[in-house]
């Protein structure tokens, strides 16, 4: 896709977004709620019309051949969407026939399907029947029945349990093996770890980086260290660090508050405890700051996380 | 087509789960029909029209009205999807529109259809018409 823009009213979802995935790439979508990756996905399925850009599917004009790319396209959006009162079956079936596939073909391929993701058992079982987790491997099954080439996954693993998650990232990957290309949009870092994907973070409606973990941590991570404090602490001490983040805890033991900071920069552990001075019995714990995918992104967006805020 | 199909037998196999859409549209004109052109049928000799059997009035009027039933049923139907989650993944499939329309108004127009087969050739207007009549004269009041 190439300068994808998409404004609701005088809100600007996309501004000038371009994404390429190759064939057998797994791209994992990254952002806080409200960052534009559901818009970006609804656009590249043709579900929503930019307002300007282009979309391709194997050099298949999405926006003026709509039918063709679906053919090569598997979506399964954000929100659950299946059809409750038939069986396991019937939703795999019709999925399938509705993507092109033959009746008898669409069949076997939803045992195919069904037996990547565990749901063999739960066949004739009506999707009413069906937990939540279930459920939503049967949604992101519906989007794999008829093999697309294209793939995109809206935070698939919302609601599901820990060996289910395990299951579809498995099946995406052997998809991604078999040269499916793969859009991926999750809250779970450790999935993109999983997948070993391709990682775009998006904010604001822009792509402001993309690259593996290892080449985003060696770029952006700020080093520093990571404290917690009991009580409250003279704010000159704080107004000196370069705060990145405060997460408050529930309160201490004594029923102080407790608030777990990062800072930024090259300040050692002793500099940290010096600055405390007497307020030091305050200082519970230092670390160092290791890196990881939270710690990327709020130094590329250049944000710090605060008391009610969420990170990716 | 075979994706009109698709789509027609999904909603056959919702509404069999929903019977009262059926019994409404299915049997509300069985039962009604053969009570109200009697009526009618009396009425027309009283005005003047030897013979005639009330279906010519009441067979097309009942059509017409459950004509407009069948349009209002087969919008809930894609309504439907919107709360049930799945109109997102039926515009975004290979389907086209026009076959998407046709897989959800197909059932209608048959359990519309349906009714005009129960009464004899001789209580259906024009008199007895042939099973074409039948199955289009509701068509297009259907359309």
């Amino acid at each position: 896709m190439e300068g994808i823009r998409k404004s609701y009213g005088d809100v600007d979802a996309l501004r000038g977004v371009d994404l390429t995935v190759e064939r057998g790439q797994i791209v994992a979508l990254l952002g806080r709620n409200g960052a534009g990756k559901t818009t970006l996905v609804s656009v590249m399925s043709g579900l929503l019309k930019p307002d300007a850009g282009a979309v391709a599917v194997d050099d298949i004009n999405v926006l003026t051949h709509p039918a063709e790319a679906a053919k090569m396209i598997g979506l399964a959006p954000q929100e659950t969407g299946i059809y409750r009162v038939l069986t396991v079956r019937e939703n795999l079936e019709f999925f399938g026939e509705l993507a092109g596939l033959r009746r008898r073909e669409s069949r076997a391929r939803g045992d195919l399907v069904a037996e990547q993701l565990e749901l063999t058992d739960l066949m004739g079982r009506k999707a009413s029947q069906l937990s939540g987790g279930e459920a939503r491997r049967l949604h992101t099954a519906c989007a794999l029945v008829h093999s697309p080439e294209f793939l995109m996954l809206d935070e698939p693993t919302v609601g599901a349990d820990v060996a289910s998650r395990q299951r579809l990232i498995e099946t995406v990957a052997a998809m991604a093996a078999d040269g499916a290309a793969v859009i991926y949009t999750t809250h779970y870092l450790a999935e993109v770890e999983a997948l070993d994907a391709d990682i775009v973070m998006i904010h604001n409606g822009e792509i402001m980086t993309r690259g593996t973990r290892a080449e985003l941590i060696e770029q952006h991570h700020r080093g520093g260290l990571r404290f917690t404090v009991q009580g409250s602490v003279d704010q000159t001490i704080l107004d000196d660090l370069d705060i990145v983040s405060v997460q408050p805890q529930t309160s201490g033991t004594a029923g102080e508050d407790v608030a777990d900071y990062v800072i930024a920069g090259d300040l050692r552990m002793p500099d940290l405890i010096d600055r405390f001075g007497p307020s030091v019995g305050q200082l519970v714990s230092v670390e160092r700051n290791l890196p990881d995918l939270e710690g990327v992104f709020l130094a590329v967006t250049g944000e710090t996380v605060s008391d009610g805020e969420e990170g990716l | 087509m075979r994706t009109a199909l698709a789509v027609a037998r999904v909603q056959f196999r919702i509404l069999r789960h929903d019977p009262w859409f059926l019994l409404i549209m299915f049997g509300m004109p069985v039962v009604v029909i053969p009570v109200f052109h009697r009526v009618v049928g009396l009425w027309l000799e009283d005005a003047g029209y030897p013979g005639a059997d009330g279906s010519e009035i009441v067979v097309p009027g009942q059509m017409v009205l459950f004509g407009f039933f069948l349009g209002g049923s087969a919008g809930f139907s894609i309504f439907r999807e919107h709360g049930w989650r799945t109109w997102d993944r039926l515009r975004a499939s290979a389907a086209a529109p026009a076959a998407l329309l046709a897989g959800f108004a197909l059932p209608w127009i048959i359990i519309h259809v349906l009714p005009s087969y129960s009464w004899p050739p001789r209580r259906c207007a024009p008199h007895n018409s042939s099973m074409a009549c039948r199955t289009l004269a509701p068509c297009c009041s259907a359309v």
